[in-house]
């Protein structure tokens, strides 16, 4: 029998451990990207800084950009001088949002994070939902309709499936509209009287009593989360088609039918439950695809985002908003890929006692 | 004193550099300009005619501030000393660039930069009286299929169509679109007569089949044969859908000084061939060569006009070589301000309504595109006399002698193949048929795809 208080030790031990690591990979990462940009030289960083030729009509303009940001300097010197900025809390101007990039970013990441909110719930309920089924129902029509729903969902690339749901829902039906909020709503949204607590519209109107902007939330809200959901519940569905027809041939599954458990039980208390574990490392990773942004989806259905914000820097080549996201990015996945792994640890015994 | 004689540094250290900008301000700065009640005088060094618009309207070069509001947001205050503290700023450094002011029809009320959209509010107190519409919105919409659902959903009341899209709302009776109009650019291609020998896109920089000395395009047969290798006609009406306009020189249709009675570059593959073979005294013919025609990556228009480059001139002789490359931006902009890229397709947007904007840029030696020549050009400019003509067509007053002037300058750079117009593009503009009052300016920025906002109402 192992000792209650020797998991929790080990467990803890392996977050701080892994906390540990974090500042490192964060730095690693960091200048890697840093790098990269670095190498294109001062002559065509310049770009970063000037958007069209005419900025560059007089003769000292250019050098005394390069001047200006360092640009000609080492690149330990430069990233040194990046570090020291970020340690107390600037991470330099952002072209793209005209803010700093803290405040850039921040201030996009609740448009994204609310879409990330609203698209996780239906795809993994559903996701998994049509997995379960398509697995206790191997090689049967519910299974084949299911893979079909999946190959299908898998093979469209999402600007197709985006604009057709644009198309449909808003073009035909006239339902769910692109863009964040009605004019409307953002006009009150932008009034003195309206309290922003969570800046999630949906959460901010309950707040504020507005069911009507409440409703408008959610109308633009449904599109993108259509795209996004069949999109990745063809995913979702699959690798938990896969892992349940894997763990029903397991040993284990044959014992507890030939206790004569029945298929229900046998289903909920011994494959999901182990089936599971694959889908959880998947779900993590698609929360942290989701809160990186969902670049296309954000650009056709006009909604403001990280995504939209980060695709705009990578063209402009937004030196520091780019670095900036990176970060933000580089973060989140650890962040997300430590709780998946403690979430394992929660659901697999064995993992938790290795 | 020069402006470059006393702006050594930005940011004066010494006291000697201090003294210099403070008297480059007091000489040279300071009576340009008098603030005389409530006139503002402006001392010219010689004639100009478009100065007026640079500093009103449409073209905003410059402005004239209210020095109170400035000095206010923490803009310049008015002293010489320090002046150079508030002089080309980047944006980020501007007192003044997240504020607006000014004295038109429409205020800014919101400057959404989350949601990408401008509201802009009436401004009752204008001095022509206030406008019609109540308030505007600006929305940026970057993908084109939401724009066209918007319009046609009639959630926006005009959007920005591509050429490429020209026909697809002409049976929509709800819009109303108007197009073929004239815009104040031309697109060009650049040849780069002197080449930086160190370029990475000379290629073995001689002719030997794999690349072009860096000297190429300084023989005019080179020139010759590359513009008359080019189907104009194929590029209007397949390309831009017909939204555009051959012109002889690299002036737009309409401007002071444009002649339609001046020669137009043929498409003629023998003339073309016979220009190459008489290039670089027939050493091009005989070797061949690789030469590289760049883009910035995204412009289709410009891709495709150097893919037509390379379709037409490898057409002539197997042993030619061109390669077309797509650069995204900074890299464009490096390998064409330094001259190390020896053809490319490029375009000019007027900054002011005058044809000086498009010869001292295009033609003048030290012009923003004729500097980017090198090689001889600089030579042949003053040996033909093309600088002159630029300098004098600017500042003389009567209109039938700079007639004459830049009919004399653009007779010298079509004939040596210096003129190097592709086409003048036209404008598109949709727009819900409620939408009353748009009308085409070819200067207006978005003049093809929004109407000015002061003329503008919606119809019951």
């Amino acid at each position: 029998m192992v000792d209650n208080e020797e998991v929790r030790y080990k467990l803890t031990a392996y977050i701080i451990r892994r906390l540990l690591i974090l500042p490192l990979i964060l730095l690693g990462v960091t200048f890697m990207i840093f790098a990269m940009i670095w190498s294109l030289g001062p002559e065509r960083l310049i770009g970063t800084y000037v958007k069209s030729p005419e900025a560059l009509k007089s003769e000292s303009a250019e050098q005394r950009i390069i001047e200006k940001y360092g640009l000609d300097q080492p690149l330990p010197v430069q990233y040194a001088k990046w570090l020291g900025n970020v340690f107390q809390g600037d991470f330099g101007y952002s072209n793209v949002g005209r803010t700093g990039v803290r405040e850039a970013i921040t201030s996009r990441l609740p448009y994204t994070a609310e879409l990330a909110m609203y698209s996780i719930i239906p795809v993994i309920i559903v996701g998994i939902w049509l997995g379960v089924i398509a697995g206790k129902n191997h090689n049967r029509w519910k299974d084949h309709s299911i893979r079909i729903f999946a190959i299908i969902g898998w093979s469209l690339p999402d600007y197709v499936f985006g604009l057709l749901v644009l198309l449909v829902f808003y073009s035909w039906l006239g339902w769910f509209p692109p863009g964040y909020l009605s004019q409307d709503g953002l006009a009150a949204l932008r009034s003195e009287t309206w309290n922003s607590v969570t800046k999630f519209a949906t959460i901010d109107s309950i707040i504020n009593w507005r069911w009507d902007i409440f409703v408008d939330a959610i109308r633009h809200l449904v599109g993108p989360i259509i795209t996004i959901s069949y999109l990745w519940w063809a995913f979702l569905l699959r690798i938990t088609r896969s892992s349940m027809l894997e763990v029903m041939r397991k040993d284990y599954v044959r014992t507890a039918r030939a206790k004569g458990l029945s298929e229900k039980v046998v289903i909920n208390k011994h494959v999901k439950r182990n089936a599971m574990i694959p889908v959880v490392t998947v779900a993590g990773g698609m929360i942290v695809q989701l809160l990186a942004g969902t670049v296309i989806v954000e650009t056709i259905f006009s909604r403001p985002g990280l995504g939209n914000f980060t695709a705009m820097a990578a063209v402009q080549l937004d030196y520091f908003s780019i670095i900036g996201s990176a970060l933000f990015f580089s973060t989140i996945l650890i962040v997300a890929n430590l709780l998946v792994d403690i979430s394992y640890a929660l659901i697999d015994p064995r993992i938790r006692l290795s | 004193m020069a402006y470059s004689d006393a702006v050594v540094e930005k940011e004066p250290v010494s006291a000697e550099a201090k003294e210099k900008l403070i008297a480059f301000y007091n000489e040279v700065i300071d009576p340009l300009f008098v603030v005389d009640g409530d006139n503002f005088v402006v001392n010219m060094k010689g004639s100009f005619g478009p100065f007026l618009f640079t500093i009103v309207r449409y073209a905003g070069w410059a402005g004239i501030l209210d020095s109170a509001y400035m000095k206010e947001l923490g803009a310049w205050d008015g002293n010489a000393d320090g002046w150079w503290k508030w002089h080309d700023l980047q944006p980020e450094e501007s007192p003044i660039h997240m504020s607006d002011a000014g004295s038109g029809p429409f205020k800014v009320n919101v400057w959404d930069q989350e949601n990408q959209q401008v509201v802009l509010d009436r401004f009752d107190e204008y001095w022509q009286g206030p406008a019609k519409i109540k308030q505007v919105i600006l929305r940026d919409v970057q993908e084109y299929s939401t724009r066209k659902a918007l319009l046609e959903a009639g959630d926006v009341d005009c959007i920005a169509v591509d050429p490429i899209y020209r026909g697809v709302f002409d049976d929509n009776p709800d819009l109303n679109v108007i197009e073929g109009f004239p815009r104040a650019q031309v697109t060009s291609l650049h040849m780069t007569w002197g080449v930086d020998p160190n370029s990475e896109y000379l290629g073995s920089g001689k002719l030997d089949g794999n690349g072009i000395p860096a000297d190429f395009f300084n023989d005019i047969n080179a020139r010759k044969a590359i513009l008359t290798a080019f189907n104009y006609d194929a590029l209007i009406e397949d390309l831009v859908n017909g939204l555009g306009e051959r012109v002889p020189t690299d002036l737009p249709k309409g401007f002071f000084g444009y002649d339609d009675t001046l020669p137009m570059y043929e498409f003629d593959l023998d003339a073309a061939e016979q220009a190459w073979k008489e290039a670089w005294d027939g050493q091009v013919w005989e070797n061949g060569f690789k030469i590289i025609a760049m883009y910035n990556s995204g412009n289709e228009i410009r891709q495709t006009c150097c893919e037509m480059v390379k379709v037409y001139t490898e057409s002539l002789n197997p042993k030619f070589k061109v390669e077309v490359l797509g650069a995204q931006w900074p890299t464009y902009l490096k390998a064409t301000r330094e001259e190390l890229c020896p053809l490319y397709s490029i375009g000019w947007v007027a900054d002011y309504p005058d044809a000086h904007n498009f010869f001292s840029t295009y033609y003048h030696s030290k012009g923003y595109y004729g500097k980017r020549h090198g090689g001889d050009y600089p030579e042949l400019a003053a040996t033909l006399g093309i600088d002159d003509l630029v300098t004098r067509g600017a500042t003389e007053p009567d209109p039938k002698v700079r007639t004459q002037l830049y009919r004399q300058l653009q007779e010298i750079v079509i004939e040596n193949y210096i003129a190097t117009p592709l086409y003048m593009p036209q404008g598109l503009y949709v727009g819900r048929e409620w939408l009353k009052g748009y009308f085409p300016h070819p200067l207006r920025s978005n003049g093809d795809t929004t109407p000015d906002y002061y003329y503008a109402w919606k119809a019951e």
